[in-house]
Formats: C-alpha cells, sequence, structure tokens
C-alpha cells in the first residue's frame, strides 16, 4: 500500500472543506487571541504591580493560559450555536448527499467489533442485543458481522461472557455472524485488541464499527454510517458523537443532562472547525479498515518513562494516522442514536480520568516526534492534553495568587519592584472594580455557553424534551451549581493525575472501587487531602484578609465538602427523586426508545446464584460448549491440573486462584473430569449443594 | 438405605436431563425410575455415582451443533509507519 498516494488517487469531490477549514480556525485564533489580550490587559490592571515582578508575571502567563482556553471553549459553542440556528453545517456530510442518493448507495460488508476487558457482561451483551435488532429493523442485518473481543483476565467474567455469546447467538439465531474472540494475552491494551481482530479477519471486511462495552447504535445510523463511507472513499474514519443514556445516580444524571442539552452545541461546534481533520473518540465510529491496517498500526514509543511503551490513547493517534496517510476523519453530530453511559460515580469518572491523563499525556511526545503529522491533529493533541494540564495550571495559578495576597498583606511594600529601572517608586493599586469585572468576563465565557444551548433547545421547540421551560431552567441552575462543586474537586485530582503520568509515578492515597455507589469511609479517606489542603488555605486566608477569605471560598467550600458531594451524587436514591420530580430530563428518558430502554435494565443472562466457573462445571451443555473452545496446547502440567482440580472438587473454585482458576477453565479434560465427578458428589458437599441450587433455579424456570 | 439417597438421586438424574435439554415428560420420569431402581438391586454402595455413570446410556443426550466460536482465518498485517 502507497500511503497518502493511494488516498491522493480517489478523487475528492468536497476539497473546498480545506478552506472553509482554514478560514474558520483563521477566525477562531484571532478571536480567541485578542479575547486573551483584552483578559491579560484587564488582569494586568488588577495586579497590583501591574506585572512589575516575576510573580506577577507568572500569574499574568498561566492566566492567559487559562483565559485562552475557556475562550476557546466558548467560540467554539459560539459557532455551534450559530451553525444550528441556521440549520446545520453547509459543510458536513450530513448535507452533502440527499436521502434518495443515500437510499440508494449499496452496502458494504461490515463487521461490528466489540472490545471489552472484565465488563458486567449482562449489560454489555444487552447494548450488543439491542443493536442487533435495531440493524434486524432497519432490514440490513446481512451487510454486518459481530465479534465480540474480550480481552478479560477472570475466568468468571470470560465464561459468563462465553455463555452468554452462545445464547446471543441462539437467540438472535446469529451463528456463524456472531463471534467471541478471548485473547490469551492482552498485549497493548485496547489497541492491541482491533489490531489482533484484523490480523485475523480485517481483510474480510471492507468496514469495521468499533463501539464500547456500554455502547448502543441504532441500525439506521450505522447503515447510514456506511453509505457515507462508500460514498466518499477518502473518508478513513468517521466518528458520531455518543448521547449518554441509562443514568441512574444523581452524578450520572448531572453528566447526562449536561451531554444532552450542552453537548450538541460543543460538538456542532467542534465538527464545524475540525471538518474533515476530525479526532476519533476510540469507539460508536466507523473505520475504513484497509487504510486503517495500512497506516495505523502504533508503534510503541521510544522516549523515557511515560514516552516509551505502549500508546494508551489510541485513538487520537490513529486519526492522526489516518490524517498523514491523506484519509479524512470526520466527525459527525447529526448522526443519532449513537449512545453510551456515564461512569456512575465521581469516584469512577476519576478512575477513568487517571487513566486517560496518562493516555493524553503521553501525546506530548508524538505532538513534538510525531512526523508528518496534520497540524489540525496536532491541535487535537494538544487539545487532549489541556483538558487535564489546565489543571495543575490553575491550581498553580491559585497558589501564586495566595503568594500575592499574603504578600501584601504580610511584606511591605516594595516601591522599587524592578532593580533594572529604580529611578522612580511603583506605587501598588488595587483597583476592585477590575477584579470584578474580570471575574464577571470570565464566567461569561464559562457559563453563557450553557444558556446558548438552553436558548437553542427552547429555539427549536425541544422544552418538553427537557421536561419544560421551568423544569429546564431549574435543572440548569441545579447542574450549574454542581458543576461549580465538582471543579475544583477534579482540578486537584486532575493535577495529581497529570503529575503521576509526568513523573511516572502512582501517588496513592484513597482506595478507590467500583461499586454502584460511593461509601462515606471510602470518601471521607479519598477526598481528605483534598479537603485539609482546601481548609487550611481557607484558613490562611481568613487570617490574611477576610476579603481574600471570601474569594478563596468558590474554591475551597467544595473541596472541603468533596466527601459529602461524592457520596451523595453517587447515590441512585437520590438520581430516582430528581427523576420524579422531572428535573435533568432528557429527551430519551421522556419518549420510550426501544433501542435506549432495553439495555436500561438487562435481564440477567446466568439467573442463578451459582457463579460462570460453577455453572461451567456443573451445566452439561455449557460444560460441553466451553470443552469445545478449550484450548489445546496447554501451559500447566497435568499433574499440576490434576491436583487443582481435585482441590478445586473437595473445597470449590474459591479455594484457588486467579491463574489456577484460568488453567483450569482453559483446560477440556479438566473441565470434563469436573463435570462428571461433580454430578456425582453427595449432596451435602460443595458440588451437591450447588446442584441443588441449580436444580431449584431450573425447576423454577 | 435412607429414603432421601434415593430421593436425591433421582432428583439429580432428572435435573441433569432438564439442563441437558431433554424435557421431563411421565415417559422420561418412568425409566429415570427404572434407573434407579436398577441401580439399587446392585447394592446401596454408590448409588448415586451408578446412576450418573449410566444416565447417558439410558437417555441418548441431545447434542446441538455449536456455533463457530470464530470464522476461518484470513491473515493479513497491520502495517507500522518507519516512524512515530
Amino acid at each position: 500500500m502507497s500511503g497518502a498516494g493511494e488516498a491522493e488517487s480517489v478523487p475528492d469531490l468536497t476539497g473546498r472543506w480545506k478552506a472553509v477549514a482554514v478560514m474558520r480556525r483563521t477566525v477562531l485564533t484571532l478571536l480567541v487571541v485578542s479575547q486573551t489580550l483584552a483578559g491579560v490587559y484587564g488582569m494586568l490592571s488588577v495586579l497590583p504591580y501591574h506585572g512589575g515582578d516575576l510573580l506577577e508575571q507568572s500569574i499574568l502567563l498561566l492566566f492567559a493560559l487559562l483565559f485562552a482556553w475557556i475562550s476557546v471553549g466558548f467560540w467554539t459553542a459560539m459557532l455551534g450555536f450559530y451553525m444550528r440556528r441556521r440549520g446545520g453545517d453547509p459543510q458536513s456530510l450530513a448535507r452533502r448527499h440527499d436521502a434518495a442518493t443515500l437510499a440508494a448507495t449499496p452496502l458494504a460488508r461490515t463487521a461490528l467489533v466489540l472490545p471489552i476487558y472484565n465488563e458486567p457482561v449482562d449489560r454489555t451483551l444487552a447494548g450488543l442485543r439491542a443493536t442487533v435488532e435495531s440493524l434486524r429493523a432497519s432490514g440490513q442485518l446481512d451487510h454486518f458481522d459481530f465479534y465480540i473481543l474480550s480481552d478479560s483476565r477472570d475466568a468468571d467474567v470470560w465464561l459468563a461472557e462465553r455463555a452468554g455469546w452462545y445464547a446471543l447467538c441462539r437467540e438472535l439465531g446469529l451463528e456463524g455472524r456472531l463471534f467471541y474472540r478471548h485473547r490469551p494475552v492482552n498485549l497493548n491494551f485496547k489497541s492491541g485488541n482491533v489490531a489482533d481482530f484484523l490480523r485475523r479477519w480485517g481483510a474480510d471486511y471492507r468496514y469495521m464499527v468499533v463501539l464500547d462495552a456500554d455502547s448502543v447504535m441504532g441500525g439506521d445510523t450505522l447503515v447510514r454510517m456506511v453509505r457515507h463511507m462508500e460514498l466518499a472513499p477518502r473518508i478513513g474514519i468517521l466518528q458520531s458523537s455518543p448521547s449518554l443514556i441509562n443514568a441512574r445516580s444523581a452524578f450520572a444524571r448531572f453528566q447526562q443532562f449536561a451531554n444532552r442539552i450542552y453537548g450538541p452545541l460543543f460538538s456542532t461546534g467542534l465538527a464545524a472547525l475540525q471538518l474533515g481533520e476530525a479526532a476519533y473518540w476510540g469507539h460508536n465510529a466507523i473505520i475504513r479498515t484497509e487504510p486503517f491496517m495500512a497506516h495505523c498500526g502504533l508503534r510503541r514509543l521510544s522516549g523515557f518513562g511515560l514516552f516509551k511503551g505502549s500508546i494508551m490513547s489510541h485513538d487520537f493517534v490513529e486519526a492522526a494516522y489516518m490524517g498523514r496517510a491523506g484519509y479524512q476523519v470526520w466527525m459527525e453530530p447529526e448522526l443519532h442514536e449513537s449512545y453510551e453511559e456515564s461512569p456512575p460515580t465521581l469516584v469512577d469518572e476519576l478512575t477513568r480520568d487517571r487513566r486517560w491523563t496518562k493516555g493524553n499525556m503521553q501525546h506530548i511526545w508524538l505532538l513534538f516526534f510525531g512526523r508528518r503529522i496534520r497540524f489540525a491533529h496536532r491541535m487535537a493533541f494538544i487539545n487532549g492534553i489541556l483538558s487535564y494540564l489546565a489543571s495543575p495550571v490553575w491550581f498553580v495559578f491559585l497558589v501564586l495568587t495566595s503568594i500575592e495576597a499574603t504578600r501584601l498583606t504580610l511584606w511591605p511594600i516594595d516601591y522599587f519592584p524592578d532593580p533594572q529601572n529604580s529611578m522612580f517608586p511603583v506605587w501598588p493599586e488595587w483597583h476592585p472594580h477590575w477584579a470584578v469585572a474580570m471575574i464577571l468576563s470570565t464566567f461569561f465565557l464559562l457559563f453563557f455557553p450553557k444558556f446558548l444551548a438552553v436558548a437553542d433547545v427552547l429555539l427549536s421547540g425541544g422544552r418538553r424534551q427537557f421536561g419544560g421551560f421551568w423544569k429546564l431552567l431549574l435543572s440548569v441552575f441545579l447542574e450549574l451549581f454542581v458543576s461549580m462543586l465538582l471543579a475544583p474537586i477534579r482540578m486537584l485530582a486532575h493535577s495529581r493525575y497529570v503529575l503521576e503520568a509526568l513523573f511516572n509515578v502512582s501517588l496513592h492515597w484513597g482506595g478507590q472501587n467500583r461499586t454502584d455507589e460511593t461509601g462515606w469511609l471510602q470518601a471521607l479517606i479519598s477526598q481528605a487531602p483534598g479537603t485539609l489542603l482546601a481548609a487550611g488555605w481557607a484558613a490562611l486566608a481568613l487570617w490574611l484578609d477576610p476579603m481574600f477569605f471570601y474569594w478563596s471560598l468558590p474554591v475551597a467550600l467544595p473541596l472541603i465538602l468533596a466527601a459529602p458531594t461524592s457520596v451523595l451524587l453517587s447515590r441512585v436514591a437520590i438520581g430516582r427523586w430528581l427523576r420524579e420530580r422531572g428535573l435533568l430530563l432528557t429527551p430519551e428518558e421522556q419518549r420510550l426508545i426501544p433501542l435506549v430502554s432495553t439495555v436500561a435494565e438487562p435481564a440477567p443472562l446466568n439467573p442463578t446464584p451459582l457463579s460462570a466457573f460453577e455453572v461451567a462445571v456443573i451445566d452439561p451443555r455449557l460444560n460441553r460448549l466451553h470443552r469445545a473452545q478449550a484450548r489445546h496446547r496447554r501451559t500447566v502440567e497435568p499433574d499440576t491440573l490434576r491436583q487443582w482440580a481435585q482441590r478445586c472438587l473437595e473445597q470449590g473454585p474459591a479455594t484457588l486462584n486467579r491463574f489456577q482458576l484460568n488453567a483450569l477453565a482453559r483446560d477440556a479434560d479438566s473441565l470434563a473430569w469436573l463435570h462428571r465427578q461433580a454430578w456425582r458428589a453427595t449432596p451435602d458437599g460443595y458440588w451437591g449443594r450447588r446442584i441443588g441450587q441449580l436444580g431449584v433455579a431450573v425447576r423454577g424456570a | 438405605m435412607p429414603y432421601h439417597e434415593v430421593e436425591e438421586t433421582l432428583a439429580r438424574a432428572l435435573t441433569y436431563l432438564r439442563l441437558s435439554g431433554i424435557r421431563v415428560t411421565p415417559e422420561v420420569a418412568r425409566r429415570a425410575l427404572r434407573l434407579v431402581d436398577s441401580a439399587l438391586e446392585e447394592g446401596e454402595q454408590r448409588l448415586l455415582a451408578r446412576v450418573m455413570e449410566r444416565l447417558p446410556d439410558t437417555f441418548p443426550l441431545p447434542e446441538e451443533a455449536l456455533p463457530p466460536q470464530t470464522p476461518p482465518l484470513h491473515h493479513a498485517s497491520v502495517h507500522y509507519a518507519d516512524s512515530l
């Protein structure tokens, strides 16, 4: 394959987008730069020495960075609002072909791949089932095959996955079309899993759609995506913009509401700026397999520390490589029926962010050493890096402003801050009205887009979908309040993650788990450092100057209240209470969408009280299934396996470790032996009791 | 021999048949009873084990065709650029 030349040989009938993209990005840059300069000028007036010493110059520099960052967000939302009010971006893919052209376009073989790693099996397969059923309803199911690509390490998880796959094959009549691959070694994380699929079967498909464990996609949307790809051979990746669904906890409901109401504005603005040089988000996207295989293999980083080894956040890099090969990457916000779920709690979100921070910080290396990567994709790297780096910048900004306040209160006034130019004294000046103006303008940049999003909903006649005008407004104010509570907590956590990433260390100070709700003890421990730091800072501010104390409260108070915030937001009961009162409603909750409702409360694939391993031993059909799929190559000596099987028979699987259970579950002879012996076990022994429980469940069914 | 052992043996056999996909009709239940009965005639020791050993001979267990877990391999390469 010839790389860029190969893509160039495909005629580009829509080349105008490049000129439009340059024009839009230039305008954005001018707006952001001029707004930032105005902000810096305002800040100069606020600072007592007007940037006359190193401390104030550092404050100014950090302020400029932060102000530019929020300015980019502000203008992206403005552009999104403008595009939505004019009926959509004329440059977007959605406007490129009419419905008749799309409908007349033949489909091509497409694989839906679902890479998973120790995920909740019931929910994951319920999402896949809903997607398959939706494709069946579209009448185009025959063009699609489905692959569950498991990297799960626990026997109880992957045995459940395989049993679920078998049940799904039978239920949906997809034998020979729905496949299950369990990688014995999970090399290179998710991107390695997808690459493993491509090496084995990628050549059989022109496209692959990558799903996440919590993804659900509508059949019509998938069909539309394939047709768009067929009509535009230079598109390498087409990314949809997923909406959040099925939120139950208060935290998830706030995220879902924010995503649903503000998301369209930001994603439309972002898509209008990126056009054919968009980012790939790793899922709910369709990929042209041939160029992806030819150009998007991920080399290991060759640097030091964090910048050495496998690339963790693969998606942005793959988009950049696709662009480098001459293919376009589009994000299309008007591809509806693309869904995912929010982490249920703040703890879960921060756990995820910790991984993402590392992945995005790794992109610093690619930003500087990635060759021939397009400027727009380098900007996408910067965007991802700043999403997390902004937090420590904000943190240091707060530290420096605190030092400034301390200096002004405790130290004598320095009339000659610049030793090079000490002929004339500098009189420190305070302009409280300028400070208020600066704060107000910052708030305006942060919050005005949110109200613009509400205006967009109202102008589109969609207020009923969000519970009506007053409930929508109340929901927005509630969301604003909660986002202000969460911002300092995220800031502190992200600052820690950035430090961890850059110094390639792990700074643990509290346990984290992935339970449905956060416990008080867990929250108190994990939030204690932030709480203590904020309390100390607020106390210092109060001692220095009551006015400084009041200024510190918007950051200090949320950190002091972080533990109760984390616990209460994780509560499903509070989420339900909000929903029952018509607050934080989203359109998907207002009308019954089968695609969404079927995955909200998935029926358990294994309704018995037995673990997947126990079922694999006892159930004759599943035991046969697992034996048939077992590996022929043994990695453990037969005598050792027999000892473990004997222990499992006598004392149950809980007495074996993960490695031992995996070895038994992968060995056909061990599974057959355990099955035979378990059914001959006395009723009062371990397996006899388990068979009794299974018998009760079977008779009940 | 305690009665409940015989009862449990029969219940175990019927559970196995159900899980194997065999519908437990009166005829199936009678055959299972006969199997337990004949095993009992040979002695009370290892009754459960003997019944379970003979179950596949008495009831040919259905063996559904298993779906292919993966399609045939069609090897291809993922290419890596010379540089990052």
